[in-house]
């Protein structure tokens, strides 16, 4: 059996296109970014403000992407936006919107640990059973990218997780610079009375708690530079005194102040009220007079008395 | 010619072209790419391994063949100068048709393109990770990071050999069908008809027990290399 | 002689003669040299931790502003059942007496549980208290009316199932000996704001000492300043720390001094840096001689105040480790350990019955903490102390059969698959319940807490992202966390 070259190079031509053309349209990119210009497929968009990328996404970005993102892209799945999300992967789609049980993505994590096509592996962390409940509610509510955090009422509350704070430590420095060779200072002249009430702040605590009455009203004007930023004063059994309650005074960023088993009477305590910032304040019985704690609720503080 | 004349010509002179080593190699190579394509999608990796193991000891014993092997196996035989390959590959497509013994110009290139993009397939997953717990033998060697390339560079190199692959048919096809020239009996039975030859064909076979050696000796050396 | 005289003044006029500028002076001269091999300040960009070079117990700025300043810990050494105090199973009432189903023992170890044992329901009756309508059994009647204040955590879970791993492993996040319990890195991370007192200190009630012995506030590869120091709540506080008859205030401290100077001098030829803790040891002591004494003096509480503590007799007992830990948190001090000892109810015996022993354990318990809660309370401490009541693991809902013998006595063995802790105070959701157990109070079924989860928040609460405060050991960050990513367990944070 004889071909002709012409006929044997054009059959290789077809089928190479042919092949090449099936290759392309097995890519969902492909094909969808092709259909959608043929106007064939709608755009597939998730919007910020969705059950999708509210609670849906965090969860597939905790336990998936790492594997199945755009580094790597484990069994040609993406689960790093809806968009390659809908497309699935090797396997065929990943969801089947409203039946959550016979899609792929919760097919594979409810396997047996064992199994040897449990997602998430063996030995990874696994999506705790509320967050398996939302990926499963969001499908069998039709996986949609915009439908809105409520639209779904029967799913379990979303965790706030903790964010570890992480400041501008240029910005802190600056903010901290003008307090903090006084804060140096004082602190090894009266070791433990004065500390900044965190890393990231400017705000400092004042402390007589070591000194006890040592800590009186004259080392206390000795603290004046820092009174803008003072914001809690540990202040109890101290040797300050009705003489203190200016300083005091100047003290707008103060928030918590213990005062009792000093010499402070009713009459300067009622000032405190008037500071901006205040919020708590303890104070002995006997320091207390007439109308203080009326005075105090309509503070709106946190008042304790100790007996 | 008569018809008899050519038939009982062509009953009586037939001469061996590619000897059992590189038929058995050959197909046994096919095998193992077909295989592992499928071990790796059904995830059958322990078989996956011991394919790509395989795939690198028949290489490494080609490579060694083409040395010291039958004259039509060596590499001094079918490696010329890329000039050549060119004008060849040029006029091919031309009526013009000439008979080797052996590979071709444009046939031998075809060879060593093969062999070295199999030789990095079967290289890139000695170091390749799947994240379920299976890991190809010199996986550890390296970084997690450089598994992972590896890994990704072992699924792009596929896509390389498939194209070598329907390339190596398009061209075998294109001599039996349009060029009349069977190539694809020898590499099933080794013998070819002498008219089918070039008049000065010669071919030096060498002796089955020295592939068998060298068989014994890469394997062996492969495995120890690989899995001490 | 002379030359000697003339060492001496000098150093005691570079030391000045006030407790005061000695506290300045001389720990300063002491701990720049101590912490000289500690990391170095906030680099740009990143937190690291670093502790200033001038006391070791010096106060430090957590990473960012902390809920709690300061901790009471209450460990119930030995495990009491979360399955007759907090964690109420009525199907488990209902299934009382039947066998245990096959999958509750396959692949579980048991410390010692053989055979197939009976289910065994909870022993008290249970009611809801408050407005958060937490379950708790007629054992604890006071600190039931408190359960507003408290969050419960229902689902820790431990890999250790004897005592002395799991309390390793739940006060110093590691099963093994050698690693710092939490104390020790809120002692290490914080310092104490009174230079007085130690900046850790363990008080111990019962009849024995907790299984996992002292490493249980050891401070393990920290420097051994920031151990809990263990005191007693009968005669003296701190054993020898009283001056023996004879000997001044003035003498011991001209005695300090000349130890100073010869172990300065070991110092710097070994660098030793335990050389500096033994320094520094004997002048905590000093001072804590006259603020210690004090502290521990609960003769100066009312008589009432005593009562409702529970702190009258003369005895060591939980009621009177509560009273002086509130004295210890008014005054300052970091981190108070209480361990509470027998709670151990195998059923083996009458003294380990869920009957006798038990109830009297709760008895011993239950009206302390609902006073040490509500004293916190009145005295504005709730705010910033954090409250925590735990122990190593749990008890099964199995009931424990000794050799088959048919004893009247009832009890239960060790569950580490789900436990119960409570939190209050500083930073914690009040009148909350974190995490649930399956239907018999075995497995957890929701949200399950690991012990690094726990730690992690603790050290979230004291201001610390549990990844930053570590210390470079043996090659690796060592951290309370070891090598584990915990979760802060953030529903439980008010």
């Amino acid at each position: 059996m004889t071909v002709s070259r012409q006929v044997y190079l054009r059959i290789v031509a077809v089928l190479s296109c042919l092949w090449l053309g099936l290759w392309l349209f097995s890519q969902p990119p492909v094909a969808f970014a092709a259909l959608n210009a043929l106007g064939m497929a709608e755009d597939l968009r998730s919007s910020d403000e969705s059950f999708y990328t509210q609670r849906v996404q965090p969860v597939l970005d905790d336990y998936c992407t790492s594997c199945h993102g755009s580094e790597k892209a484990k069994g040609d799945l993406r689960l790093d936006s809806y968009r390659y999300l809908i497309f699935g992967g090797d396997e065929g789609e990943a969801l089947r919107p409203g039946d959550p049980d016979r899609s792929l993505l919760i097919e594979r994590m409810n396997l047996n640990p064992g199994d040897i096509k449990v997602m998430p592996p063996l030995g990874r962390p696994r999506p705790t059973s509320k967050e398996e409940l939302v990926l499963s509610l969001w499908i069998a509510n039709g996986a949609s990218g915009t439908a809105d955090p409520d639209s779904i009422p029967n799913a379990p509350e979303k965790v706030e997780e903790v964010v570890f704070p992480d400041p501008d430590w240029s910005v802190v420095r600056d903010r901290r610079s003008p307090y903090e060779n006084t804060v140096g200072e004082l602190g090894n002249r009266y070791p433990s009375t004065v500390s900044f009430i965190s890393a990231n702040t400017e705000f400092v605590e004042l402390s007589g708690i070591s000194l006890g009455k040592k800590f009186d009203n004259r080392m206390l004007a000795e603290f004046a530079p820092l009174y803008p930023v003072v914001r809690r004063l540990e202040a109890t059994n101290t040797g300050l005194s009705d003489e203190s309650i200016d300083s005091l005074m100047k003290m707008s960023e103060l928030r918590v102040i213990r005062i009792a088993g000093t010499s402070l009477e009713s009459e300067s305590l009622e000032k405190l009220f008037d500071l901006p910032n205040i919020e708590m304040l303890v104070v002995d019985q006997n320091q207390v007079g007439d109308g203080f704690v009326q005075r105090a609720e309509e503070s709106n503080l946190r008042l304790y008395i100790r007996e | 010619m008569s018809n008899i004349a050519q038939s009982s010509e062509s009953i009586e002179r037939k001469a061996l072209l590619w000897d059992a080593p590189v038929r058995l190699f050959h197909w046994l190579l096919a095998l193992c790419i077909l295989f592992s394509w499928i071990t790796a999608n059904a995830g059958w990796m322990t078989v996956h391994l011991v394919l790509g193991v395989t795939v690198l000891i028949l290489i490494s014993f080609r490579i060694v063949w083409g040395i010291i092997g039958s004259s039509t196996a060596r590499f001094g035989n079918f490696l010329t100068g890329p000039g050549r390959a060119v004008r060849y590959l040029s006029k091919s497509l031309g009526d013009h048709h000439q008979f080797h013994g052996g590979h071709n110009p444009a046939g031998g290139y075809m060879v060593i393109a093969m062999l070295t993009v199999l030789l990095l397939q079967a290289s890139s997953g000695l170091f390749s990770n799947n994240d379920l717990g299976f890991a190809g033998p010199l996986a550890d060697v390296v970084s997690k990071n450089a598994s992972d390339e590896a890994t990704i560079l072992h699924a792009a190199i596929f896509h390389v050999l498939v194209m070598f692959i329907w390339l190596h048919m398009v061209a075998v096809f294109y001599y039996v069908l349009v060029k009349e020239d069977d190539l694809l009996s020898p590499m099933i039975k080794g013998e070819k008809p002498t008219s089918q030859l070039p008049e000065n064909y010669k071919m030096t076979p060498a002796p089955y027990m020295r592939a068998t050696v060298t068989l014994l000796v890469v394997a062996v050396a492969t495995v120890f290399l690989l899995f001490r | 002689m002379a030359d000697r005289n003339k060492e001496h003044d000098i150093s005691r006029h570079l030391l000045g003669n006030s407790r005061r500028a000695f506290l300045s002076g001389a720990s300063a001269a002491v701990a720049s040299a101590f912490f000289g091999s500690i990391g170095a300040h906030a680099a740009e960009g990143d937190y690291k931790f670093a502790r200033p070079t001038d006391n070791p117990f010096a106060v430090v700025p957590p990473q960012f502003a902390a809920k709690a300043k300061r901790v009471i810990y209450m460990h119930m050494a030995g495990a009491p059942s979360q399955l007759d105090l907090f964690d109420y199973k009525p199907e488990l009432a209902r299934r009382d007496g039947q066998d245990t189903p096959q999958s509750f023992l396959e692949g579980k170890n048991f410390a010692f549980l053989t055979g197939i044992p009976k289910l065994l329901g909870p022993q008290f009756p249970f009611a809801q208290h408050g407005d958060s309508g937490a379950w708790v059994s007629d054992r604890l009647p006071h600190l039931a009316k408190h359960v507003d204040k408290l969050c419960f955590i229902k689902t820790l879970h431990t890999n250790q199932f004897n005592h002395a791993p799991a309390q390793l492993l739940a006060l110093t996040g590691q099963s093994r000996f050698g690693y710092p319990s939490v104390g020790s890195w809120a002692a290490y991370g914080l310092g104490t704001e009174n230079q007085n007192l130690p900046a850790y200190i363990v008080l111990l009630s019962g009849a024995s000492a907790p299984r996992g012995g002292k490493q249980l506030w050891g401070s393990g590869f920290l420097p051994s300043v920031y151990q809990g120091v263990q005191c007693r709540s009968k005669g003296e506080p701190v054993l020898y720390l009283e001056n023996p008859v004879g000997v001044s205030r003035a003498t011991r401290r001209h005695t300090l001094d000349a130890l100073e100077r010869l172990n300065q001098r070991t110092y710097e030829e070994m660098r030793d840096q335990e050389t500096l803790t033994r320094l520094s040891q004997y002048e905590l002591a000093f001072r804590m001689q006259a603020e210690a004494s004090d502290v521990f003096d609960i003769s100066q509480e009312t008589e009432q105040m005593r009562e409702r503590y529970g702190a009258n007799s003369a005895e060591e007992s939980f009621g009177k480790n509560c009273l002086i830990a509130r004295r210890l948190v008014e005054r300052g001090v970091r981190f108070v350990q209480l361990f509470d000892m027998d709670w151990d109810s195998h059923g083996q015996d009458k003294a380990s019955s869920l009957q006798h022993n038990f109830k009297d354990m709760c008895r011993n318990i239950d009206q302390p903490i609902a006073t040490l809660l509500s004293d916190l309370e009145s005295r504005g401490l709730l705010e910033d102390t954090l409250l925590i009541w735990g122990s190593e693991f749990g008890r099964t809902p199995m009931k424990e059969e000794v050799n088959d013998q048919k004893t009247p006595w009832v009890g239960r063995d060790h569950n580490p698959s789900a436990f119960t802790v409570w939190l209050a105070g500083a930073g914690v959701k009040p009148g909350y319940t974190h995490g649930l157990t399956d239907e018999m109070g075995y497995e957890i079924a929701e949200d399950p807490v690991s012990l690094a989860d726990f730690h992690a928040t603790i050290l979230y609460l004291l201001g610390y992202n549990y990844h930053d405060l570590s210390v470079p050991f043996q090659g690796l960050e060592q951290r309370l966390t070891g090598v584990h990513h915990p979760r802060v367990v953030s529903q439980i944070l008010a």
